[in-house]
């Protein structure tokens, strides 16, 4: 526990990758075995079933102290954090113990089923630490604990402690998906030798507003972006897998792809669609695939999902990053006229193939597919080196709300409002449908503050509900439906653009009229 | 007519007509330590430790000081005064004050740790106790000073493998120089910065024990420092000076760092090293001292002053800015 506290205290520092990665690969050079299991389970983000609320440590904490709760609320004040306040203030140990990180975690998992030792287990625990490893111990049992690293550098940290290359380390941390802690040992090279193909990187379209009509787009391959997962789908000897853009593993998700018939050792780019009744759902239907833990059944009946392919990266063995777009698409081709089932496999068309439509005109179709965007690529671009595809979107919209609730920050922001959340009309009711935060100069932001102090309703911890007059502009991507959201719908990348002083609430946009804009 | 009266311009002892760490130009003034914020320019005449005067003189030019060693007594108007060892810096001490079996006891600032550099705080018996409490909360609870050292000597031996110099910041009178001490055997040369090294010299002088340590002007630019440690003041690693100190790794030593959110930017490493007393040092020394009237003053005074009432204690606390007595 006293190396894991130093090494988060140190990651904490600003420093180069570099510098990190050598601190993460001496940590891991100095640990045991489970404790190394446990840490790398803690440091790529993996979640830590909690012991206790933050609430019920708070309740502890006061029943065990000689001070009154006055002091503390001043301890929380002095350092903006409750765990911390906690941590620090709880009288320190006569002798630190230093206990191993795995130790005491498991201790944790043992007491986890025996309620009325809880407390007496973390009083105990409290006793022993010393000061910042109490902090980090609160942090893991609240489950509030978060990395300070990023996958790739411990993927690079890990790779020099097992003493393997980089690329199968990194495809083994991703294959391993153990929620409880994963054994290190198993990310040995031998599960990326069995499968030989790895994912890649793949690439990302940039966003640009040209003129569509400005150039031809003869040497171009136009497609819609389509409103999907992307995510590349590869085979090898063993079978096949689906890695989503993150480059989480989610074969196991999509059991419909159990029977392709691809070649083996072949690597296509493309997304995963929702079909229902011919109609092409939003992505948020595959993304909840995605989040389900078992598919059933039923789950399989409901929706068609379809695997749209638009690249390939390797061909039966063959890679084919290096070749211009043309020349894949040739290989993609012929692939497609190979197979014998393609009932769940499509393949993207260049839409200017077909003679009829003009860009403008394969613009204007793209709402009826349930597109945003087109992505257009330069046929001359190798997959490898490629830099010019272009993602071309839609302009965001603007709407208006009314300001009924704002929350305030934690710690050094405590006295500013950080979320915003803002209403729409119904009838003659104001329905919160979104929330932004706050992009304000100086003398606005302090005029906002003064006004939600003057006008505060009610307040609910650290949100505050205030009377609805302030109306705030801002701008959005798209809505989509939301069972999740009270208002029934979700704005896709809610900004803040300004506050309008001269509207009042007639202004604002009516929920009828957002629901008209779901596609 | 109480003993000890709280006015504007500081403690003021009327029967004495003397003031304790006055905040303006006085008559008379005992000094408890070198501070700024104690010892101040411009009055008539000063009473202190032979150490304070010396840095009186060095930092402030204050000449006219009688000095008097610790717990030697001196009469003024039949009250009588003593110093005893506060442990805070080099020559800081508690006043004592008795008349007519009354004793108050002023501590100025103080720490209970024992360093290397000044003489520990000795408890002195009182009735009324006037205390500081600049970290009054039980957030504040100190390492060991060997544990400090200990994790100095670790991040200094951690820059001499990368070939860094060292760069550890604290303040020039008292920290800085515990901070040079507290690794009892030093792995390289010490350096300091000229505002540490002059007041260095004159504590040399003045009959304390120091590593062997040079002067770092800055100019010297193709000086080997990666394995030295440079102590600096508080604000030395943004200074001109050091930026001659080639590639080195900055450290600040405060109290202040105890909580996360003081430890944001500037720094790289920030040891917590204080030359106040701790949460529980500071109820430690209330109750040694047998006091039943406490005064609380600079600091978390209210969360502190209601902390000792609920104990049982008769605690004020004291503000000499608002010249206000004590309440």
């Amino acid at each position: 526990m006293e190396k894991f506290a130093r090494l988060i205290d140190e990651l904490g520092v600003p420093s180069s990758q570099e510098d990190q990665i050598q601190k993460v690969h001496a940590y891991l050079s100095h640990c045991d075995e489970e404790s190394l299991n446990w840490s790398v389970h803690l440091l790529r983000g993996h979640p830590f079933k909690r012991l206790c609320s933050k609430k019920e440590l708070v309740t502890l904490f006061i029943n065990h102290i000689e001070f009154s709760e006055h002091i503390f609320e001043q301890c929380i004040d002095a350092t903006g954090d409750i765990l911390e306040a906690i941590s620090l203030s709880y009288p320190k140990p006569g002798k630190a113990i230093s206990i191993e990180l795995a130790v005491i975690l498991k201790e944790v998992e043992l007491v986890r089923s025996n309620k009325e030792e809880i407390d007496h287990f973390i009083i105990s625990s409290w006793q022993k630490l010393a000061l910042t490893q109490r902090y980090y111990f609160n942090k893991i049992i609240t489950s509030t604990f978060r990395s300070p690293v990023s996958s790739s550098v411990l993927c690079a940290a890990l790779a020099q402690y097992l003493n393997q290359p980089l690329d199968a380390t990194t495809y083994n941390f991703h294959y391993v998906q153990d929620k409880t802690p994963l054994r290190v040992s198993k990310l040995r090279s031998e599960i990326k030798d069995k499968h030989n193909v790895l994912p890649i990187p793949i690439i990302e379209p940039v966003e640009n507003n040209l003129d569509l009509n400005s150039t031809t787009w003869e040497n171009h391959f136009i497609s819609y972006q389509w409103n999907g997962v992307r995510c590349q789908l590869l085979t090898h000897d063993n079978g096949h897998e689906i890695w989503s853009r993150r480059l989480e593993l989610i074969t196991d998700k999509f059991p419909e792809f159990n029977h392709i018939s691809l070649p083996k050792n072949t690597i296509l780019d493309g997304v995963i669609i929702a079909i229902s009744n011919g109609k092409i759902l939003p992505k948020s239907e595959v993304r909840k695939r995605i989040d389900r833990k078992r598919i059933t059944k039923k789950d399989l009946e409901k929706l068609t999902m379809s695997f749209l392919a638009f690249d390939i990266m390797r061909s039966a063995g063959q890679d084919v990053t290096g070749l211009t777009l043309e020349e894949r698409l040739v290989f993609l081709q012929n692939l497609f006229a190979e197979m014998s089932n393609t009932d769940r496999l499509q393949l993207a068309e260049n839409l200017l193939d077909s003679e009829f439509l003009t860009i403008q005109e394969i613009w204007e179709s793209a709402k009826t597919m349930n597109s945003r965007a087109l992505i257009i690529k330069a046929k001359n671009d190798a997959y490898n080196t490629a830099t010019h595809w272009i993602k071309y979107s839609a302009k965001a919209q603007t709407t208006c709300g009314v300001l009924l609730y704002a929350r305030r920050g934690e710690g050094y922001r405590s006295n500013e409002f950080v979320e915003l959340t803002l209403g729409a009309r119904q009838g003659s009711n104001l329905i919160p449908f979104t929330k932004v935060i706050p992009n304000l100069e100086e003398e606005e932001r302090l005029a906002i503050r003064a006004f939600i102090r003057e006008n505060l309703i009610e307040r609910f911890g650290p949100v505050y509900s205030v009377r609805a007059s302030i109306i705030i502009k801002i701008s959005f991507d798209g809505v989509e439906p939301s069972r999740r959201h009270k208002c029934g719908l979700k704005l896709k990348n809610p900004l803040f653009l300004s506050w309008e002083k001269d509207k009042s609430q007639e202004d604002v946009i009516s929920l009828e009229e957002l629901m008209n804009e779901i596609g | 007519m109480p003993l000890v009266e709280f006015t504007n311009k500081g403690f003021y002892v009327p029967q004495a007509d003397c003031y304790v760490d006055p905040e303006k130009k006085v008559e008379r003034a005992i000094i408890t330590h070198g501070h700024s914020d104690h010892a101040r320019k411009g009055c008539g005449h000063y009473f202190a430790t032979p150490l304070t005067a010396i840095i009186m003189d060095h930092r402030y030019r204050i000449k006219n000081c009688t000095t008097f060693d610790f717990n030697e007594v001196f009469e003024l108007n039949g009250v009588a005064f003593s110093f005893h060892p506060a442990g805070h810096v080099p020559g800081s001490a508690q006043v004592r004050i008795s008349y007519k079996g009354e004793t108050w006891v002023i501590t100025g600032d103080y720490k209970r740790a024992i360093d290397n550099v000044c003489r520990p705080f000795e408890v002195v018996p009182c009735d009324h106790f006037v205390t500081e409490c600049t970290f009054g909360l039980p957030i504040y609870q100190w390492k060991s000073e060997e544990e400090l050292a200990e994790e100095i000597k670790l991040w200094w031996q951690e820059n001499r493998q990368k070939k860094r110099a060292s760069l550890l910041m604290g303040y020039s009178l008292g920290k800085a120089q515990r901070l040079m001490q507290m690794v009892k055997e030093p792995i390289g040369p010490i350096y300091c910065d000229p505002t540490i090294y002059k007041t260095n010299e004159v504590l040399r002088q003045a009959g304390i024990d120091f590593h062997p340590y040079e002067l770092y002007e800055g100019l010297e630019s193709e000086m080997d420092l990666s394995n030295a440690l440079i102590i600096g003041s508080p604000s030395a690693a943004r200074s001109e000076w050091a930026n001659s100190l080639g590639d080195f790794s900055s450290a600040s030593a405060s109290g202040w760092n105890q909580t996360k959110k003081r430890r944001l930017g500037g720094p790289e490493r920030h040891f917590v090293v204080s030359d106040h007393a701790d949460w529980s040092e500071l109820i430690q020394t209330v109750e040694e001292t047998g006091a039943d009237n406490i005064y609380v003053m600079h600091g978390f005074t209210e969360t502190f002053g209601q902390h000792l009432r609920d104990l049982g204690y008769n605690a004020k606390t004291v503000s000499h800015r608002l010249n206000q007595q004590p309440k």
